[in-house]
């Protein structure tokens, strides 16, 4: 039996695929990996249902579709949305969840994997095309979606199309951290895409992180990797060196700055924070690579630890980053 | 004369139409500029230059984007800061490594120095011990597992764990 070789005494890591990324999970205790993972995926599943832009049975996929309608919704995709309006708030709209038309207009219109691929580099972007721009503010603005708690009902407003990708990832794994917590009553850590949140009592030793640009880098990522240990929280990457494609022969990457509709012009090429939680970590790092030299003195006040890396390489650690 | 007479009758009238109409068409202008003011106020809402990140209170269940119904909780930093690998120190409530645990772990110097010859995402200072994919996973095939040593139970080199990445996606 399986149960025979599991040992109580030892860590138990496993990876799966789940949200179109890498899932892993770690456990303080390697007896409560079968339940930790069953209670992950659980939570997994629920945000996939109900936050995809890409499945046609998503409830955002649904809620879209009915821009300037009133749509009741479920309390998962009620919750995730608070959280990306929170997130539009806190960051004066810099992380705004209404940029999926903009998306759309620069060819995310489907699974990413299913993109031609950029070159994986920090190269400059194009110039904003003023027409992709001009319909993509006139359908944008987080000030405009309406969403009244007591009925579950969102509305949006006619031609907006909401995206949960800055915040649904971070947000998982926090959710999955604490379920697999409570479920294996012991220390877990879940990294969700490279976003990392924690629950329960940790390794006596900490969590040992590899910052880096890319989540599946196994190397030193070009020099510029770096290994940290938290205790506890979350601890979030945000980079424009992944997840880019060519559309219309233009390379694009992810991160949108809502006052363009295009891929931010990177200052940095990746931003790394750490936070009480992971959703607040990739708030903090997704605003920081959109505001560029400016997400130094945002970071500092808010006294986040962080760590941007500039398109030269350059490092630059804040509020408590360790040196490396 | 009579033709003269009626002819200024007739331009009286049409002038005073005329006027009429003007104040008509004045009045007309106000009110459409008001309409079209509203209804672009309503559809491209602006912000303040000065508009607070933290959004404003009301008393309503229902939020409109910024105008909020609560204020929302800001981002909050960790309770204790990452720390460098090599000096990593448990925080009050979690049992302290061992003085062998840190030695366990290489200065961060060395992670960023690459790691050849690594294979299944354990970087080279992975411990050598460690042991790979000992029980089955649970479900999905594609997925694997690894134990690593618990650090309360363990020889010291065979404590750390590998890190987990931390990168973008």
């Amino acid at each position: 039996m399986g149960s025979s070789v599991i040992d109580r005494s030892r860590s138990a890591t496993i990876s799966w695929r789940a949200l179109g990324t890498s899932v892993v999970l770690r456990v303080t205790d390697g007896s409560a990996a079968g339940v930790a993972r069953t209670a992950v995926e659980r939570e997994l599943a629920a945000i996939d249902r109900a936050c995809s832009r890409f499945r046609p049975d998503s409830e955002l996929m649904r809620l879209n579709a009915r821009a300037g309608r009133p749509t009741r919704v479920g309390p998962v995709l009620l919750e995730a949305l608070e959280l990306a309006l929170r997130a539009a708030r806190l960051t004066d709209g810099d992380v705004d969840p209404t940029v999926g038309r903009a998306l759309e207009l620069i060819g995310y219109d489907r699974d990413w994997h299913q993109l031609e691929p950029a070159p994986p580099i920090a190269s400059p972007l194009p110039a904003p095309r003023t027409a992709a721009r001009i319909e993509a503010r006139m359908h944008e603005g987080w000030r405009t979606v309406r969403l009244d708690r007591e009925t579950a009902t969102v509305t949006l407003r006619r031609g907006v199309r909401v995206d949960l990708g800055a915040t649904a990832k971070a947000w998982a794994a926090d959710r999955g951290a604490a379920a697999a917590a409570r479920a294996g009553d012991c220390g877990s850590l879940v990294a969700v895409g490279g976003d990392v949140a924690t629950a329960g009592p940790p390794p006596a030793a900490g969590w040992p992180i590899r910052v880096t640009d890319d989540h599946r880098d196994d190397g030193d990522g070009d020099g510029l990797a770096q290994v940290v240990v938290i205790f506890s929280g979350g601890l979030a990457t945000s980079s424009t060196t992944v997840r880019r494609w060519k559309h219309a022969g233009r390379a694009h990457h992810h991160i949108i700055d809502p006052r363009s509709g295009l891929s931010a012009r990177a200052e940095w090429r990746t931003v790394s924070v750490a936070c009480a939680d992971c959703a607040d970590a990739n708030i903090a790092s997704t605003a920081a690579i959109i505001r560029g030299r400016a997400a130094i003195g945002w970071l500092t006040e808010l006294g986040l630890p962080a760590r941007l890396v500039a398109e030269n390489g350059h490092t630059t650690e804040l509020a408590g980053w360790p040196e490396p | 004369m009579r033709l003269g007479h009626h002819s200024t009758h007739t331009r009286d009238a049409a002038l005073g139409q005329l006027s009429r109409m003007n104040r008509w068409l004045v009045a007309g202008s106000v009110l459409l500029t008001a309409v079209f003011t509203d209804v672009a106020a309503h559809a491209f809402p602006g912000k303040s230059a000065h508009a607070s990140a933290r959004g404003r209170s009301t008393s309503s269940s229902t939020s409109q984007g910024g105008s909020s119904s609560t204020t929302p909780t800001p981002l909050k930093p960790p309770s204790q800061p990452p720390s460098g690998e090599a000096s990593s120190e448990a925080p009050p409530g979690v049992a302290a490594p061992r003085s062998g645990e840190s030695q366990a772990s290489p200065a961060p110097s060395q992670e960023s120095s690459g790691s050849s010859g690594e294979s299944s995402g354990a970087p080279a200072e992975a411990p050598a011990q460690e042991s790979h994919a000992a029980p089955e996973a649970p479900s999905a095939s594609e997925s694997h597992q690894s134990h690593e040593s618990s650090p309360q139970a363990a020889e010291p080199a065979q404590e750390a764990s590998p890190p987990v990445v931390s990168g973008g996606s």
